[in-house]
């Protein structure tokens, strides 16, 4: 997979195009209409991911079921867009939506991939990660990009580490409540998002 | 401890699964909320010189009373919080083995009434603690050229609460953070004598008050915990303790971010919108709590 098929989701993180595409009708007002209308134009979001979170925000125990646990896994491969998930870290500074609450978070759910702890929790983020909030940039930490890529020996050129897909689903699962983590994150970066 | 005062002031009847309840409500909150709270709080003032005056006058009273090491206050309560939980599983333990399922207040002895004050004032410093750390990062916060102050942030009953108890907060931290073979000891020789009237006055001064009031409790007030004094919905009340402290360990990891990008002179309106939309939450908690022990007291 390559960055051919990537589009920008609601909040402004890159993801893969090729996943079935949800879209809400949003009523406008006549004066919304004229006045500005981008501000209310829905944006499209992951339908699968979307419908998962929807399901479990109703009915949270069936988190549980093997099914549902299935439809996370399989959300998760496809909604990258990426065979190394570091590739996804990287391309987000592409993103003209993003800024400094994007990149937080995204080295906050490394961190909670790597230990099992996040900074702060996901419906903290969910409130801070804003396409058009008035903050700092979008920029990785020293630390963080060091974990992302090396510099080739005896180079100037740097060496994006490996990281895939399958591998960080697998670590994602294994942390305590790793799996509603996953689904709760995904629904951040790819979900539905109307900012009015 | 003014032992007949304290158990006229109990009620009628304490069921020990609420003591036991309690003990290992306040566990959670210590190791899921505050002891995480002081950690990223640790982190954040590593070498830090605190500017704050109030901040200071609040540390002072602490550092005289605890033994807290070379570290700062916030370091030192957070070397001291996890032995504060080893004594509660202690205590745990020893209300299991001496109280009955139906305690009543006229049948209380001066063992059971050390073990049910320990309780009561391990709830208070769980409290008191997670409340510090805000007071803390908002008054630093200020001080590192914030525009809010102190008084500015949080209510005028938030400040005077902390203010005015950190004596007792310094006290009860002193007694619970002592090593759990010497609290062990301290419980195992308090006499297992049915508190009267009439041996309240005279076996302090007979077995001395080193055997009946060992953690020298005697000053600290008597209401630390309503549940054990007032009929009230105490499921309710615990599960808005618990979401509460939770709301204040998220608050502290947020008032952090606020301090570092104060630190580096970025003021940031989208991050103090999400702090004052959790503090509204912890004020409301904090209202509804405040109206259930006024409404069963």
């Amino acid at each position: 997979m390559g960055n051919e098929s990537m589009r920008v989701y609601p909040r402004g993180f890159i993801g893969h195009a090729d996943v079935e595409i949800g879209k809400d009708q949003v009523r406008q007002s006549v004066f919304q209409k004229i006045g500005e209308p981008d501000k209310i134009q829905p944006k499209p979001y992951n339908a699968e991911i979307t419908d998962i979170y929807d399901e479990l925000f109703k009915v949270p125990y069936r988190i549980s079921v093997f099914d549902v646990r299935e439809r996370i896994l399989k959300a998760g491969l496809d909604c990258f867009g990426f065979k190394n998930f570091y590739d996804w870290v990287l391309i987000q500074e592409s993103s003209n939506s993003v800024n400094e609450y994007h990149s937080r978070f995204i080295e906050d759910t490394v961190k909670f991939i790597e230990t099992g702890k996040r900074t702060l929790s996901l419906q903290t983020w969910a409130r801070l990660v804003e396409p058009n909030a008035n903050t700092g940039g979008f920029s990785y930490s020293e630390d963080f990009l060091k974990k992302i890529k090396k510099r080739i020996t005896g180079t100037n050129q740097y060496q994006v580490n490996n990281f895939p897909i399958p591998s960080l689903l697998r670590q994602w699962c294994i942390q305590p409540n790793g799996i509603e983590d996953l689904y709760m994150s995904m629904y951040i970066l790819f979900g539905r998002y109307n900012q009015i | 401890m003014k032992a007949f005062q304290y158990i006229q002031s109990l009620l009628p009847s304490i069921s020990k699964d609420t003591v036991i309840e309690d003990i290992a409500l306040t566990k959670s909150i210590l190791e899921e909320s505050v002891i995480p709270a002081y950690a990223t709080a640790t982190e954040c003032f590593k070498g830090w010189k605190v500017k704050s005056p109030e901040v200071e006058n609040i540390f002072k009273v602490i550092s005289r009373t605890v033994d807290l090491g070379r570290g700062n206050v916030i370091n030192g309560i957070y070397d001291l919080l996890p032995v504060v939980v080893e004594n509660l599983e202690y205590i745990s333990k020893n209300a299991q083995k001496i109280l009955n399922e139906e305690v009543s207040a006229s049948g209380f002895s001066y063992k059971r009434a050390n073990i049910l004050q320990l309780v009561e004032g391990a709830s208070f410093l769980a409290k008191y603690a997670s409340k510090l750390l805000v007071y803390v990062f908002v008054g630093e916060t200020h001080a590192t050229g914030g525009e809010e102050s102190i008084r500015q942030t949080l209510t005028p009953i938030e400040v005077a609460w902390i203010t005015q108890n950190v004596s007792y907060f310094a006290k009860m931290l002193a007694i619970l953070s002592n090593k759990p073979n010497t609290v062990q000891a301290q419980l195992e020789g308090i006499p297992d004598i049915i508190i009267n009237k009439d041996n309240a006055e005279v076996l302090p001064s007979t077995l001395g008050e080193h055997k009946v009031d060992p953690f020298r409790m005697g000053f600290i007030p008597v209401f630390l915990n309503p549940i054990y004094h007032i009929r009230m919905s105490i499921a309710e009340w615990q599960a808005d303790r618990y979401n509460r402290a939770k709301d204040e360990l998220e608050l502290v990891r947020l008032r952090r971010v606020r301090l570092e990008k104060q630190a580096q002179g970025n003021a940031d309106a989208h991050l103090q919108k999400e702090i004052d939309y959790v503090e509204r939450r912890i004020q409301s908690l904090d209202a509804k709590i405040a109206k259930m022990e006024k409404d069963y007291g």
